[in-house]
């Protein structure tokens, strides 16, 4: 019977062992395998303005998804099966990239009239090299500010540049630039009509500095076209009236706005206390100077 | 020997003993070690603290409020006992007006040293905003150092003169340095109405100037809408607190000169009880300040307060809460009700506990405050949810309670402790020269 404990307890241990050996080299071969680098690409383009390329990069390891933060990738465009290097650009702390260029003028599509952007990553010790394109079809977006019997409309039409066509039953929004997130004054669903146009009424009630406010109009990752932005500046908002007390005198105010009690008892005990200081650091001058 | 001689032998300077020149290179050395940290402080900046965002006001804040109140009451300890003209003063005016000056300093110096960039001093001036209390701290702080140095040298003025004419002879050269300070101190006329004008003016003056520092110190705290600081009862209760803080540190070091200096025949048992009784009365009224400050709050609180007396009471400070309410103010406060435990041993012990409990009480007013802001704490290390002092904060406060009794013990060292020309003048001693004036 105890012969028999003995050799369970030298089995048992020879697993043991055996299982601390394979875990120590699982661990190993683990510590030493690269993560896969995950990268997404947004095509944006805003009229008369730049078009940009907002990448990020992600990794799965031990089941979350983390941000690849200080890796460098190279943005290129691709024609005719042939990559063109455009430009590299470092991931941030957050393992987002942002690649500006002036327009699409610096790049060409192919004979169809489609761009196709990407970003590849090399790799590095820790990471797999990895890359993703975006393909997208140039559309501009035309919008003006028309006031209709005093009420304002902000009116679009959205077009196909290569196709010189206008684009129908494209989902598009109007809204109005705002502090933490725009504010959309158009329906939730709205759609380009057969002539690639819209009309969207603009309330009169929107405040804004000077009562300037910075319309939108915008196609959001359309699966054609990316992103496209049309901005416009309309003097049609109510303008604020800030409601401040930073020119009064106050507790709260700038330096030179101290209320005048504050002024006048500070330097009432200032010149008061100094005043009598001097006063005392004089008589310790008479008593050096007086003789018997 | 003269009685006169033998008055200035028993109160003027007295070489270092052994134990004194022991004493002096502890704190020599603890003020080494602390301005070394400084300057790794400065070089490698407030990193090396364990202040952070939240808890930004730390150990050196609590220093500093611990000086200014020392000081704040040992002028006004000083102020009222010479206007009411007690007989029992003596002993202490001169012991006050020193603890008065080295705290101030030191007050002045701590707040700096709290500055991630005192380079930048000169911006507090230039621009300085009046609405600020911290700005009426940067005028008060200078104003009542001034004043706290005249009030310590306007009487002392007869004294150096004693000691220059005394050391004529066998040290000419501590004669001299005597003279330069005595200000041809001849006991004149003239001079002694200057002197006595002078004194009653600073006397009259240090109070108010007294009370408004400290109010400041109060405002610094009570005029930011935080959990425990936000309270309209707190320039009084810092108020009171210093004359516990104040009046322990005084009879603690009372004490010790008489006990190193053998002057018991000059600091008796009988102005020991005397404030002793001051110093229960000081203890009595904090109490009574304490139990305001804790317990409406705990009636009346939302749920940002109770979980900041939570803390005090029960939580994390529960602990030093408790040691430094019980043990540094109930406690005392009952012990000194007993006339025998007034007596020079006794008190002393007892004041320690005072001086220290005041000391962590100061500790406990800004640290658990900052810990509990009304926005809630988030997306911060865990570290910055606790404060512990590092050991730079460590050896460098340590350095300016040294350096402060390294002031006390120089001044001791080389200034009458007590006024031996008033001594003289009420002993009716031939060397008296008042009556010369007088007459």
């Amino acid at each position: 019977m105890k012969t028999k404990q003995i050799s369970n307890l030298a089995v048992l241990r020879f697993l043991s062992l055996g299982l601390a050996l394979m875990l120590a080299t699982g661990v190993r071969a683990q510590a030493t395998e690269k993560q896969r680098v995950r990268l997404s690409a947004n095509y944006t383009k805003v009229m008369n303005g730049p078009v940009y390329l907002d990448l990020q990069a992600t990794a799965r390891i031990d089941n979350s998804n983390v941000d690849v933060a200080g890796i460098e990738l190279e943005v290129y465009y691709e024609r005719d099966g042939e990559e063109m290097a455009l430009g590299t650009v470092n991931t941030n702390e957050s393992g987002k990239a942002h690649f500006e260029m002036e327009s699409l003028k610096a790049i060409k599509p192919d004979s169809t009239g489609l761009y196709t952007l990407g970003a590849a990553f090399g790799g590095n010790d820790a990471f797999r090299a990895a890359s993703r394109t975006v393909s997208f079809r140039d559309a501009a977006i035309s919008a003006k500010l028309e006031t209709r019997d005093s009420v304002s409309y902000v009116n679009a039409t959205l077009s196909d540049a290569a196709a010189d066509s206008l684009i129908a039953d494209a989902l598009i929004r109007v809204q109005v630039v705002r502090l933490f997130r725009p504010l959309r004054i158009s329906e939730e669903f709205l759609s380009t009509d057969s002539d690639g146009a819209i009309s969207v009424e603009v309330p009169t009630d929107i405040p804004g500095k000077d009562g300037l406010l910075q319309l939108q109009v915008v196609i959001a990752d359309n699966d054609d076209y990316g992103t496209v932005i049309a901005a416009l500046d309309a003097p049609i908002g109510t303008p604020f009236v800030e409601d401040t007390t930073y020119f009064e005198r106050t507790l709260w105010g700038p330096r030179g706005r101290t209320p005048l009690f504050i002024v006048l008892f500070t330097g009432v005990l200032i010149v008061g206390s100094w005043g009598v200081i001097v006063y005392l650091i004089r008589n310790l001058f008479k008593i050096a100077k007086n003789k018997p | 020997m003269s009685r006169f001689e033998q008055l200035i032998q028993d109160l003027g300077p007295r070489k270092f003993s052994l134990k004194g020149k022991l004493w002096m290179a502890l704190l020599i050395v603890i003020s080494v070690a602390g301005i070394a940290a400084y300057v790794d402080q400065l070089i490698r900046g407030q990193e090396v603290t364990n202040m952070r965002d939240y808890v930004l006001w730390g150990f050196y804040i609590s220093n500093f409020v611990f000086f200014v109140a020392t000081s704040f009451v040992a002028a006004i300890v000083v102020a009222v006992l010479r206007l009411t003209n007690n007989e029992w003063r003596r002993p202490f005016v001169r012991l006050a007006e020193i603890v008065a000056v080295a705290c101030i300093i030191m007050a002045g110096i701590t707040i700096m040293i709290d500055m991630a960039r005192p380079d930048r001093i000169l911006n507090l001036f230039v621009h300085a905003r009046l609405q600020s209390p911290i700005t009426w701290d940067v005028i008060i702080i200078p104003t009542f150092m001034a004043v706290s140095i005249l009030l310590l040298y306007f009487p002392m003025l007869p004294d150096l003169a004693i000691l220059r004419d005394h050391y004529r002879d066998k040290h000419p050269r501590l004669s001299k340095i005597y003279g330069i300070f005595a200000l041809k101190w001849q006991w004149t006329k003239q001079q002694l109405r200057l002197q006595q004008k002078s004194i009653q003016i600073v006397v009259l003056l240090i109070i108010p100037l007294g009370l408004i520092l400290e109010s400041i110190d109060a405002y610094l705290f009570s005029t930011t809408y935080r959990v425990g600081w936000d309270s309209s009862n707190f320039a009084p209760y810092f108020i009171s607190g210093a004359m516990v803080s104040g009046l322990g540190t005084l009879v603690a070091l009372v004490y010790v000169v008489r006990k190193n200096k053998k002057l018991e025949n000059y600091i008796t048992d009988y102005h020991f009880e005397k404030i002793g009784r001051l110093l229960v009365l000081a203890l009595m009224i904090y109490i009574y300040f304490n139990i305001n400050e804790y317990l409406v709050p705990l009636f009346t609180s939302k749920e940002a307060e109770s979980e900041h007396l939570n803390t005090l009471l029960v939580g994390d400070y529960a602990v030093p809460f408790w040691l430094v309410t019980i043990g540094g103010l109930v406690l005392p406060a009952l012990l000194l009700l007993f006339k025998r435990l007034r007596k020079p041993r006794p008190m002393f012990y007892i004041s320690l506990l005072v001086v220290l409990g005041s000391y962590w009480k100061r500790y406990l007013i800004v640290t658990p405050t900052l810990l509990h802001p009304y926005l809630p704490i988030q997306g911060v290390p865990e570290s910055w949810r606790h404060y512990f002092p590092s050991l730079h904060e460590w050896a460098i406060t340590g350095a300016t309670l040294a350096m402060a009794l390294l002031i006390i013990t120089l001044l001791v060292r080389y200034v009458p402790v007590i006024s031996i020309d008033r001594l003289a003048e009420e002993e009716g001693l031939e060397e008296a020269k008042h009556k010369e004036a007088a007459a």
